[in-house]
């Protein structure tokens, strides 16, 4: 097995987030069917109530009105969701803007990359109408300098994308992080794009600026394009660059892959011209086998250059629907006015309504942890004894002093001060 | 230890065929070489000598052998015997104490176990062929005993080796048995000793919340949760497998299968055991030391040439700040490198649906065509 | 974390059972109905798998709390036998920038490193309250502090120093080898596993290697095992700041105390210069231009093979040669750890100790918690009079990490 092939398999991108493109359509249908069904229940959940009692039904920062739900009407209709292609078509928009954005704060390929692989892995694991991409692109930003060794101060972040605070920036990086499922090193093709032109100097007969012209093309596409489209899910780094590298200046890519899966036929006469050729029969039986051998290496070198070049060939064309020239057409007013804006429209009517407000979504939830008397985690079996205990003096202290929304602050509060720790 | 003798039938124990009844240490008031009587020395001690048996109080034993090799005394019995030889016997009847000495010698030469055979009949036929041998021995006539004797000497010498493996074995069972028991002893002792802990825990920990609760309820300001951080103990039943058993396990060995060929004299007929299992080898005598332990990663697919330069690199490999820190442009190169080529043969499609394309074995066939390949080019 | 198509088996589960309850109180789901009754929790995808794998584990009892993370014992719901490690990180009052360094570091590096002398991350989860779980191996014999400072009753040799030296050799080479850098190499994050493999832990202070013209930072490494170019504040560096540690962690086996136990910066290189040489222009040219390198009061000359020989004998002349090498003052000379590994000490006599023969010593239970718990770059010295300087991890963006 290619030594560094099983070094690829180790890698988290490898191991769990490299589908095959059936596998990947299947998990975005699954994922939106999913949101489909949980958005309704709880927007028909909702609508059973009157708005007033309802203080967790929060309006998203689009001002839009209650779905349904103020109106008692006898049979509540559900909003139009959205289908998945529609899903992936909203989710590539963003990742422009993630793209876009990273420029615009200076940040580096590798971090602006990372980050745009997250934040594209985590609208597999959850739907668009789930969590809010707006936010999501800044905390896959935020998150992808830390996923990369570089902690900035999430002030800096609030200034230089115009946020009103901090929480928005942090209430959702724990649920990028876990909806990433932790893999945090995501493999890139950008050192490698060095690689393969340090391999192409090498070779001497080359022209400088012809490998200069073609790497500062290649990574341009790769700032961009694999981006856009799926092709981290379905292809390596490797593959991605010379894919890249092929667009830019396909003799290179071409004369890379040759030299590497470059086989050699044995010449017969060879055999022939050796002493050994005279010897006796066990000798020949051997070579004979020996040859054998090779043929069948020859015709599996053969076969895995061959599909080598055809898996880099479908990556660039994956790559070439999506080239660094369509920047203005994901950012053109126009396009989007008529491409996406009813998309986005459709968005505002069908986003879950509980999950939709990262800031409050997470507070909703360090509440829940904290109406537990126990911040631990544990066998909720074993739980049953000393935990309802303490659960009902403390539901009845709060029976007796009442509770109300001010003091939430101080509790929260003292139990982060608390030596056991508490919540993020 | 008494050394009353144990009273016993006088004569020949078993075997009506022994050659000879060896007297017994009943007659344990006098001594047959000097006729020392134990009235006369109370603490008169016998001993006696493996080569023939016959016992003697120890001041015979010493008058007579101290200067050197001599002569048994008992009339008839001609051999030499020497002083270290003497020893105080465990049995007070003899023939009991040269059986013992003899079935211990002939356990030292065949100490196979039952695992070492393949059935069980194997074994009893192996147990059944080391009676017979030990009964020649001990009761069979002087031709038996000498072919006998033969045989376990031959045997002996040409087993050394599996002998010692087994006897090792042997011991090293022993010791890890020791070696667990007295670990599975600490580790209940500890345990032990953190239940009482734990469970004094508790009760100050119940102790303190019920405080805490006074307290706060005592002079808590409106809307304050008591207990908000009181953690409570949990206490789960963790499996205590008992790591601490020692990792000794028996080594047993194998013993060469099948019989044991080759031109033999013909008087002693050959021994031989059937059925033994495959030798298992014995631990290989480690090999060299692999300081990678295997997992050593070469490239394959292209060398780390010196002559890698990168214009965006190299521009920093004059900076200082670089260069005295220690920064490792190798380091970069050998990355950059490895990552141009890295999953350069991974088949995502095929890899990553389940139950359709290239199954594992094909990829890892195909791969391994490629490495064969590898070695065949040369980058020029 | 397991490479199964888990994702998928986590879709066809929640989706083949519509909006299904999911009993256990998912918060989310049922606090934010207040209709009350099932059928009001369908969890996400990503919920519905970070249930999954929290129930793949059963916690048990707290090994050990700290500032920095709770630990407790577990084992494996359908293994008991596995007992893991379960490290709660908490929240740290001190940073207010989200998820700590030290967490993201530890996922993100021991998601990718799978080897026998590094300690395995089997899992991740959420808890409730939204604290992150990392599930690790459990590794019951403490920490190879414990055995050296022991010394009444914990008794070592050369081949255990050499058997105990190749496991940490080993993990600092696979490391480097996958292009990251540990940066907190010390006796404290060297665990002891339930058969006596030294495992290397900790990787909270860890990074990858950067690229020319990125800049790190210097205020890495627990102090007394700190190379000197980082004491000099370098911004670029390479694994040898990691064999420089070895070094030190070397030398502590042999001689049963820290090398180099300094109390500040300054200290150090004091302790540094005496030991084993001041640096200089003459054995590391350009050092004088290191942004925090200051002019020595006295300059010791280099110290020669007879000097080591006279403290660290014990491990034979190779065993001297290879320490010396891990200790040279110019980081570019300094050993890798590749050509440590291909050292001919490990090939002289005595072989190194078999695993099963190593000394190991009971109780590791809450000295491995304590470790886990612990912030990194902090020695931890009870009861005696060095304590190290916590270690500050600011910086704006740009400053390089």
């Amino acid at each position: 097995m290619a030594t560094e092939d099983v070094r690829y398999r180790q890698s988290s991108q490898y191991r769990l987030w490299s589908f095959s493109p059936s596998k990947l359509a299947s998990m975005r249908e699954t994922t939106n069917a999913l949101a489909r069904a949980s958005i309704s229940e709880r927007m028909l959940a909702s609508n059973s109530l009157p708005a007033s009692n309802n203080p967790s039904a929060p309006t998203s920062g689009v001002n839009t009105p209650e779905p349904d739900g103020a109106t008692p009407t006898p049979t509540p209709t559900l909003p139009e969701f959205l289908t998945p292609a529609e899903e992936l078509m909203l989710v590539t928009l963003y990742t422009s803007e993630l793209l876009r954005a990273g420029e615009h704060m200076g940040l580096t390929d590798e971090i602006t990359s990372t980050a745009a692989a997250l934040f594209r892995r985590f609208y597999i694991t959850n739907s668009i109408m789930t969590y809010p991409p707006k936010d999501m692109i800044v905390v896959s930003l935020f998150f992808g300098c830390k996923a990369e060794g570089t902690f900035p101060s999430v002030d800096h972040f609030v200034k230089a994308l115009h946020k009103k605070g901090p929480e928005e920036i942090l209430a959702g990086e724990f649920l990028l992080c876990q909806s990433v499922r932790f893999a945090l090193d995501v493999k890139h093709p950008f050192r490698a794009l060095k690689g393969a032109t340090m391999e192409l100097r090498r070779y001497g007969d080359i022209e400088q600026s012809r490998i200069e012209e073609a790497e500062r093309h290649a990574r341009e596409i790769l700032r961009f394009s694999p981006h856009m489209t799926d092709a981290y899910f379905h292809y390596t780094p490797s593959q991605i660059m010379l894919a890249a590298l092929s667009l830019a200046d396909r003799g290179l890519a071409e004369r890379l892959i040759q030299a590497t899966f470059h086989y050699v036929a044995p010449s017969t006469s060879n055999d022939s011209d050796t002493p050994m050729a005279n010897s006796d029969v066990g000798t020949k039986e051997a070579r004979r086998e020996a040859k054998a051998g090779e043929d069948q290496a020859a015709i599996i070198g053969s076969y895995v250059r061959d599909k080598v070049l055809g898996t880099i060939e479908a990556c660039r064309d994956m790559l070439s629907k999506e080239l660094p020239d369509r920047k203005d057409h994901w950012s053109s007013i126009a396009v989007f006015k008529v491409q996406f804006r009813p998309t986005t429209r459709k968005l505002t009517k069908c986003h879950d309504p509980d999950r939709w407000d990262l800031v409050a979504l997470q507070r909703r939830r360090r509440e829940q942890v904290m109406d537990k008397a126990d911040s631990e985690d544990g066998d909720p079996e074993a739980r049953a004894g000393t935990g309802t205990a303490a659960k009902a003096t403390v539901d009845s202290d709060a029976a007796v002093f009442g509770g109300a929304l001010e003091p939430r602050d101080n509790k929260r509060r003292k139990v982060l001060d608390d030596p056991f720790g508490g919540p993020l | 230890m008494s050394r009353k003798p144990i009273a016993n039938a006088r004569g020949p124990a078993s075997g009506s065929t022994t050659s000879a009844a060896l007297p017994g240490l009943s007659s344990d008031d006098m001594c047959p070489v000097c006729k020392t009587i134990r009235y006369l020395n109370k603490d008169m001690e016998f001993l006696i000598h493996p080569d023939c048996y016959h016992f003697m109080c120890s001041n015979c034993v010493n008058r007579i052998f101290n200067d050197g090799p001599n002569q048994c005394p008992y009339a008839g019995c001609h051999r030499t015997l020497r002083r270290k030889g003497f020893r105080t016997p465990f049995f007070g009847d003899l023939t009991v104490e040269r059986e013992v000495d003899i079935r211990r010698r002939v356990a030292a030469v065949f100490n196979q176990h039952e695992e070492d055979f393949r059935t069980l009949r194997d074994y009893n036929n192996y147990l059944g062929m080391v009676e017979d041998l030990t009964f020649e021995l001990v009761s069979g006539t002087d031709a038996q005993r000498s072919s006998a004797e033969a045989q376990l000497q031959q045997w002996e010498a040409e087993h050394k080796a599996d002998i010692e493996r087994n006897r090792k074995a042997g011991r090293e069972a022993d010791e890890a048995s020791r070696r667990r028991i007295a670990a599975e002893r600490d580790a209940a002792r500890q345990r032990r000793i953190d239940a009482i802990k734990e469970a004094e825990e508790e009760k100050l920990e119940r102790a303190r919340t019920r405080e805490a609760e006074l307290d706060t309820l005592a002079s808590a300001p409106e809307g304050q949760r008591p207990g908000g951080g009181v953690q409570l103990k949990r206490r789960v039943q963790v499996n205590r497998a008992v790591e601490a058993a020692a990792a000794a396990t028996t080594n047993a060995a194998g013993v060469p299968g099948g019989g044991v060929a080759g031109a033999q004299p013909p008087m002693i007929t050959k021994l031989s055991i059937q059925g033994l299992k495959e030798k298992r080898k014995p631990p290989a005598p480690e090999g060299p030391y692999d300081p990678f332990g295997g997992m050593d990663f070469v490239p394959s697919r292209y060398k780390l040439h010196d002559g890698l330069v990168h214009p965006d690199v190299d521009k920093y490999r004059f900076d200082l700040a670089h260069a005295t820190g220690g920064y490792s442009f190798d380091d970069y190169r050998a990355r950059a490198m490895f990552e141009a080529f890295a999953g350069l043969g991974v088949f995502i499609e095929d890899e990553k649906e389940v139950g359709s394309g290239l199954s594992a074995s094909e990829v890892a066939a195909m791969s391994a065509g490629i490495a064969a390949v590898g070695d065949k080019m040369e980058l020029d | 974390m397991t490479a199964s198509p888990f994702a998928v088996d986590a879709l066809r589960q929640a989706s083949g059972a519509a909006p299904s309850s999911t009993g256990n109180g998912n918060i989310s789901s049922s606090s934010s109905t207040q209709r009350p009754g099932p059928g009001s929790a369908t969890l996400d995808l990503v919920e519905q798998m970070n249930e999954d794998e929290k129930k793949k584990y059963v916690k048990g009892k707290k090994l050990g709390e700290g500032t920095y993370a709770n630990v407790y014992l577990g084992h494996a719901r359908h293994d008991p036998s596995l007992l893991v490690a379960i490290k709660k990180i908490k929240v740290q009052k001190e940073y207010r920038d989200g998820m700590a360094p030290d967490a993201v570091r530890e996922l993100t590096h021991l998601q990718e490193l799978r080897h026998p002398n590094i300690i395995s991350l089997l899992s991740a989860f959420s808890s409730k309250d939204q604290n992150l779980n990392l599930v690790l191996e459990f590794l019951p014999l403490g920490d190879l502090e414990m055995l050296i400072r022991d010394v009444d009753r914990v008794r070592y040799g050369a081949p255990d120093i050499k058997a105990w030296m190749g496991m940490l050799t080993r993990a600092v080479w696979f490391c480097h080898d996958n292009y990251v850098l540990h940066r907190d190499i010390k006796p404290n994050n060297l665990l002891i596993a339930a058969d006596g493999e030294v495992k290397l832990a900790d990787f909270g202070l860890a990074r990858g290697f950067a690229d020319p013209g990125q800049r790190m930072t210097a205020n890495v490494i627990t102090r007394w095992y700190r190379p000197p170019e980082l004491l000099y504040g370098a911004r670029h560096y390479s694994g040898a700041v990691d064999v420089w540690s070895v070094g030190t962690v070397f030398a502590e086996l042999i001689i049963r105390t820290p090398y180099l136990p300094g109390d500040n910066d300054i200290e150090m290189v004091r302790l540094i210069s005496r030991a084993i040489g001041t640096p200089t222009e003459d054995n590391w040219p350009g050092v004088t231009k290191l942004r925090e390198y200051t002019i020595p009061i006295e300059v010791t000359p280099v110290a020669d093979k007879a000097t080591y020989m006279n403290r660290f004998g014990s491990v034979g002349p190779e065993g001297v040669d290879l320490l010396m090498r891990t200790l040279i003052l110019d980081p570019r000379k300094r050993i890798t750890a590749r050509e440590m590994l291909e050292h001919k000490w490990w090939r002289t006599d005595p072989r190194p100790s078999r695993k099963e023969d190593l000394p190991r010593k009971s109780g590791g239970e809450e000295k491995v918690a304590a470790d886990l718990k612990r912030r990194p770059g902090v020695v931890d010295e009870e009861g005696k009079a060095k304590v190290a300087r916590k270690l500050d991890f600011g910086g704006a963006l740009g400053g390089g990490k």
